[in-house]
């Protein structure tokens, strides 16, 4: 009805029926969501949509075969297609309306009046009466009512195809101006609403909306459609049908400002719309919610055991609960610190994508390297908006750098498995012999007093010290030398000061490592992290 | 999957042979394993007693490391469970953080069943229900009896 985009033609398959449609973003594939799941069969793609009538994104999707007789009655009463055959267009009262709006918008309303009884503009309408003689008031208000229902969001939802609005009652101009085009009571034939505000921007995540407010600007242009919509909606007056509602129009265009429809394509207006996306993105990748992996290395150290008697239970029989499969004596399985075990593929599937497991959701590194849940999400927590720019911004880092964040990461757990060897406070006391007691403090002075240059507790402290005040800002060639002084410092130094390189630098690599995911993720790492901050600790 | 495939069957079986009380376990597709015809009775001490409720279970391909998809396919006026055609169900145990693969299909069932004797308005998706059925109980009972009455036969 609108001129959407042109159709290719392609049957689609049935969204209405029993079984779920997915539509593939990616490939375009779409198919049966109880034969092929979720995921994309052709693409294996993530990026899927289950197509339902309120929210079909398969493009020509007009070529519907067979719609609902509801619709074909939108079909049949569109006055562009009737007129010419019906009513003369000439013969009828064409006004238009232009109306310049603030932000360069562009506001046209045409009204197309007839002279004629409405029965000849509508030729069709004894059949439909014929046909849905339970139909108590005025048909033509009834078709409007379905097309003001279906823009009215979910509440009634009637059996169309399509997107609801986008594809049939607006024609997305190619600047982001919208064309409504609709009709309303026995004399009016139709009207044409189209305003233009400028391209639509795509909307940066990050930053607050350049240019004009989105929100206000569509409450302005509104404003004017109401304006323009005035005049003609008196002349016709007095041949309100009965069922008419005061001003369906009016509802048709309040509820453009419900956040259930303040959106069109990829343009959000309104904080309801945007979060409503966030959380559709959000039930899309669901994992993204649940704890994150755990490090290759963490897995293939798990320690390997062969099931004895014992782990068989006293009736000699016990599966791995992953697999459901049962174990024989002297099967070689793979033991979690929580003592719970699995077959190793078992165990290594699940801990490549959750670092929990399987049965106590325990995390299976321990208390020095937290999990990457808590440590994601104890880390964002208190980190404001700026911090989080500053350590993208530290993506823009040499490769180089990441090379060194996968070594300090390696070196940061070596670090706290020799750390938590250490805790105990007898042999920090052994190591504070060699050492002055008071340790950082004490080296700050002794470093002052002494020749800087071959001072190493020097260097450490103001290693040390950018680090703690500017998270997430340091530079690899700072976190470089800090790695050698850990080096040398655990090498050459003994306990006492080792420990708090350990620490400092476990720190400091968790932080690297947040910033080299986010490399591989992108926006989607972003929001995990903006919304990451309200998850509970496991 | 293979070792997926595998537990599914062996979960199934488990299901079929001894099924808990008021449940009913079948293939949609005799060929896949993957999705589930359930019938669950209403519990007898719930609003619902009386109703049969047809429920679809699918399992991912990646399951057990994936939880399962449960949506009720006979519409039910519960907090819990959206009142329209998808029947979307709000259940702890199958959210993906706190899914853990040693979790059975047979717990995923009698959580729902619990979820229908004690439905958790806290958690809810249908708002109006979780309303009326914190501040008018009575008002949600009747409201229930009666969609079970017209639904779910």
């Amino acid at each position: 009805m609108a001129d959407g985009p042109s159709s290719d033609g392609s049957r689609h398959l049935d969204a209405l029926g029993q079984r779920d449609v997915v539509y593939c973003h990616q490939c375009s594939h779409e198919w049966y969501q109880d034969e092929h799941g979720l995921a994309c069969p052709n693409c294996s793609s993530e990026i899927t949509e289950i197509v339902s009538p309120e929210s079909d994104p398969r493009p020509g999707h007009d070529e519907e075969p067979e719609p609902p007789p509801d619709f074909r009655d939108i079909q049949r009463h569109n006055p562009w297609q009737h007129d010419a055959a019906d009513s003369d267009p000439e013969e009828a009262d064409i006004e238009e309306h232009v109306q310049h709006g603030p932000g360069g918008s562009v506001f046209i309303s045409q009204t197309i009046r007839s002279s004629r009884p409405p029965r000849v503009a509508f030729g069709t309408r004894p059949s439909r009466r014929n046909a849905r003689p339970q139909d108590g008031p005025d048909p033509v208000i009834a078709d409007f009512q379905n097309m003001v229902n279906s823009m009215m969001g979910p509440t009634v939802r009637q059996g169309q195809t399509g997107r609801s609005g986008a594809d049939t009652l607006f024609s997305q101009g190619q600047f982001g101006g919208n064309t409504f085009q609709t009709s309303r009571g026995p004399n009016v034939v139709g009207g044409r609403f189209t305003f233009h505000s400028g391209p639509i921007r795509p909307r940066d995540a990050d930053g607050p909306q350049p240019g004009v407010p989105p929100v206000e600007d569509i409450a302005t242009l509104i404003g004017n459609l109401f304006g323009a919509m005035g005049e003609p909606a008196g002349h016709d007056h007095d041949h309100r049908g009965p069922g008419m509602p005061p001003n369906p129009l009016q509802g048709l265009f309040a509820s453009l400002l419900n956040p259930a429809n303040a959106r069109h394509g990829d343009a959000v207006y309104s904080q309801e719309a945007l979060d409503e996306i966030i959380s559709t993105l959000m039930e899309q990748h669901p994992t993204s919610n649940a704890p994150g992996p755990a490090s290759p290395d963490a897995i293939s150290s798990l320690p390997k055991k062969k099931i004895d008697e014992k782990m068989l239970g006293p009736e000699g029989k016990a599966e791995c609960s992953v697999c459901m499969d049962d174990v024989i004596l002297d099967e070689e399985v793979v033991t979690l610190p929580c003592s719970h075990w699995f077959h190793e593929q078992c165990a290594s599937m699940w801990l490549s994508e959750h670092n929990t497991c399987p049965i106590c959701r325990k995390g299976i590194e321990g208390e020095a390297t937290p999990t990457s849940n808590s440590r994601r999400s104890s880390n964002s927590r208190p980190a404001s908006r700026s911090e989080r720019r500053l350590s993208r911004i530290s993506l823009g880092r040499p490769r180089m750098s990441r090379d060194n964040t996968s070594g300090s990461r390696n070196e940061a757990r070596l670090d706290a498995i020799r750390q938590s060897g250490r805790l105990s406070p007898t042999e920090e006391t052994q190591g504070s012999t060699t050492m002055p007691t008071g340790s950082a403090r004490r080296w700050q002075a002794v470093g002052d007093g002494s020749s800087p240059h071959i001072s190493q507790p020097r260097e450490r402290s103001n290693d040390s010290d950018p680090s703690r005040d500017m998270p997430g800002s340091f530079s690899s060639f700072t976190r470089h030398r800090d790695r050698q002084n850990a080096r040398r410092e655990s090498i050459g130094r003994g306990s006492g000061h080792g420990n708090t390189s350990g620490s400092d630098h476990s720190r400091s690599s968790r932080r690297s490592s947040r910033s080299g995911d986010s490399t591989g993720n992108g926006p989607m790492n972003w929001l995990r992290d903006r919304f990451g901050s309200g998850r509970s600790h496991d | 999957m293979a070792s997926g495939q595998k537990r599914i069957s062996k979960e199934l079986a488990e299901v079929t042979t001894s099924p808990p009380a008021g449940i009913k376990v079948s293939l949609v597709d005799d060929n896949n394993v993957h999705n589930w015809n359930i019938v669950m009775d209403g519990p007898e001490d719930s609003p619902y007693a009386g109703g049969k409720f047809k429920l679809l279970l699918v399992l991912p391909t990646d399951y057990p490391f994936k939880p399962p998809k449960i949506n009720f396919k006979t519409r039910i006026w519960h907090p819990n469970v959206t009142f329209d055609e998808h029947g979307s169900m709000c259940i702890g145990i199958l959210k993906p953080e706190a899914w853990k693969p040693s979790s059975k299909i047979l717990s995923v069932l009698t959580a729902t069943q619990n979820l229908l004797m004690e439905p958790v308005p806290d958690d809810a998706v249908e708002t109006t229900a979780a309303n009326s059925f914190k501040e008018d109980r009575a008002g949600f009972n009747k409201t229930a009896k009666e969609y079970t009455k017209k639904y779910a036969k």
